[in-house]
């Protein structure tokens, strides 16, 4: 295990280095990764300059939800830059020498590149939630309990999201092509960035909460944070982290038989 | 006139062949204005109103900045010409007869074109739909023009940053860092006018307006063809300007390249 920790740790260096061969581009990133995070808020912004709930969250509220998905994306961009090295591995060929390395494929395809820029996601994310949690008026232990809820459920968060990215990127296996299948997987977990409640219809909510459980990656952590805990919800949460990444390591399994070595 | 007809051409053949992009284009996009739609959906039946704009005519505003990125988002001009000029291959063309806007616009011209095919037809059946009564062919053909004006702002600062390789050696920040701006002062996200007066008074000051939100408001068909042509007026001047500039940059740009890469 603390070789697997190592070596994630040895990628995420690599990952700073390669980034600081052009220290001023990785500054302009910075900024260009805060600019995209403050569009969004600005966009709350003017949604409640018109109206004073959203679909029952208060601003406040709808902050906690928007920096609870920033968190999860500040994550998966740090850590496995939103697994983009798989899909570059696939299209250059390069799958092929990762293959051999007595290592889990699993975890070196996913670990192989990171985006340390996108650690100001993470910053301005928790310093989001810590301006607005005191709006809430919670008491002292109302906040420890509740936080600590969350944070389980921002875990389970973190893989959900992971296992969606896994399996759509393993689409990459079939058609090569990197960018769009990115896009999809973007586009999909995006989704889940305001309060899924917006989702008035019935039908399109249960999608949301059970097929692509987006529910699940910013609305229920958020939702625990400011109503309390509950159990159920924790239960689902924790049952649905772990199908998904199970699912989509079998996915990722069926998809490498597929493999064709192009361009290497 | 032919040697870039012949890249347009090429251009037109790369973007048919890798049909998968269309197609996830359309899902993505399309999920896209399905959150959008639902967000101003619950907003509207909480008995909010958003500004001046009607549910339908948001609606419709997005329908219109989505048609709009699908088009330009075809090309990442800034992205392919900095990694030219960083890994050299930007040398070939300087020795050849041709001019490297003119070929970098054709082969844009050409993902652009596939895509007009693909699109335009679903676009005009939208808009015919949901605008029977406002439906006019002048006004569809100013909203063509300014979108040629919006598409050519959109490309120049694309051709800018990627230029702005010969200076800073690396551009996948500022590139990333001007997207977000385009995408923001363009209305993409919001349409200008519901913007806080700050950002609409900053908005009114740059050229990225053109790209979606003049474009937008010209089929909308209700502003005044005075105002709409004053808009066009400053959105050329802006064309023109940027034009200048980067020939300047272009030209200062090659006295710096040493060929790293080659």
């Amino acid at each position: 295990m603390s070789r697997y920790f190592n070596i994630w740790l040895r990628q995420l260096k690599n990952g700073l280095s390669i980034r600081m061969i052009h220290p001023i581009n990785f500054f302009v990133m910075c900024i260009g990764v805060f600019l995209e995070m403050s569009i969004t808020f600005i966009f709350l912004q003017v949604i409640f300059k018109f109206v004073n709930n959203f679909s029952g969250w208060s601003h406040s509220e709808a902050m906690i939800v928007v920096a609870s998905y920033m968190i999860i994306e500040g994550l998966m961009w740090t850590t496995v830059s939103m697994l983009g090295g798989l899909s570059r591995n696939v299209r250059t060929g390069f799958l092929d020498v990762l293959l051999v390395k007595p290592i889990n494929t699993q975890f070196i395809v996913s670990v192989w590149s990171s985006d340390p820029e996108d650690s100001v996601r993470l910053i301005t994310a928790i310093s989001i939630l810590f301006f607005n949690v005191p709006n809430l008026g919670l008491s002292n232990f109302q906040l420890v309990i509740n936080g600590l809820l969350y944070v389980v459920l921002m875990v389970d968060a973190y893989f959900i999201v992971y296992s969606i990215f896994l399996m759509v990127k393993s689409i990459n296996f079939w058609t090569v092509q990197g960018w769009s299948i990115h896009m999809i997987g973007e586009k999909i977990v995006q989704s889940s960035m305001y309060p899924v409640d917006i989702f008035f219809h019935k039908i399109v909510r249960v999608v949301f909460s059970t097929i692509i459980p987006l529910a699940f990656i910013a609305t229920i952590p958020a939702k625990i944070l400011i109503h309390g805990p509950r159990l159920d919800l924790a239960i689902y949460s924790i049952l649905i982290a772990l199908i998904f990444f199970y699912v989509s390591h079998k996915f990722f399994l069926f998809g490498l038989k597929r493999y064709e070595s192009a361009s290497s | 006139m032919k040697k870039y007809w012949i890249i347009f051409k090429n251009s037109l053949q790369i973007n048919f062949t890798y049909r998968f992009n269309f197609f996830a284009s359309i899902f993505y996009e399309g999920l896209s204005l399905v959150v959008f739609a639902y967000i101003w959906l619950s907003i509207y039946r909480g008995g909010g109103v958003m500004g001046d704009y009607t549910l339908s005519g948001l609606m419709f505003y997005y329908v219109v900045a989505v048609f709009i990125r699908l088009l330009i988002s075809g090309t990442d001009v800034g992205w392919t010409i900095g990694d030219e000029i960083r890994e050299g291959g930007i040398s070939i063309y300087l020795v050849a007869p041709i001019s490297y806007i003119k070929m970098h616009l054709a082969k844009s011209l050409g993902s652009i074109f596939a895509r007009l095919v693909v699109f335009l037809p679903i676009f005009l059946y939208i808009l015919f739909f949901v605008k029977k009564d406002k439906f006019n062919f002048l006004v569809m053909f100013v909203f063509f023009v300014s979108l040629s004006l919006g598409y050519m702002i959109n490309f120049v600062i694309g051709y800018l940053v990627g230029i702005s390789t010969f200076y800073f050696g690396f551009v996948m920040g500022l590139n990333f860092t001007t997207q977000k701006i385009v995408q923001f002062f363009s209305g993409m996200m919001v349409p200008l006018g519901l913007l806080p007066l700050f950002w609409q008074k900053i908005a009114s000051f740059l050229p990225f307006r053109f790209i979606v939100y003049l474009p937008n408001r010209i089929i909308a068909n209700n502003t005044s063809y005075l105002e709409i042509g004053k808009e066009l007026m400053i959105g050329l001047i802006w064309l023109i300007g940027l034009l200048i500039f980067a020939k300047l940059v272009h030209k200062g740009g090659l006295k710096r390249f040493e060929g790293e890469g080659l």
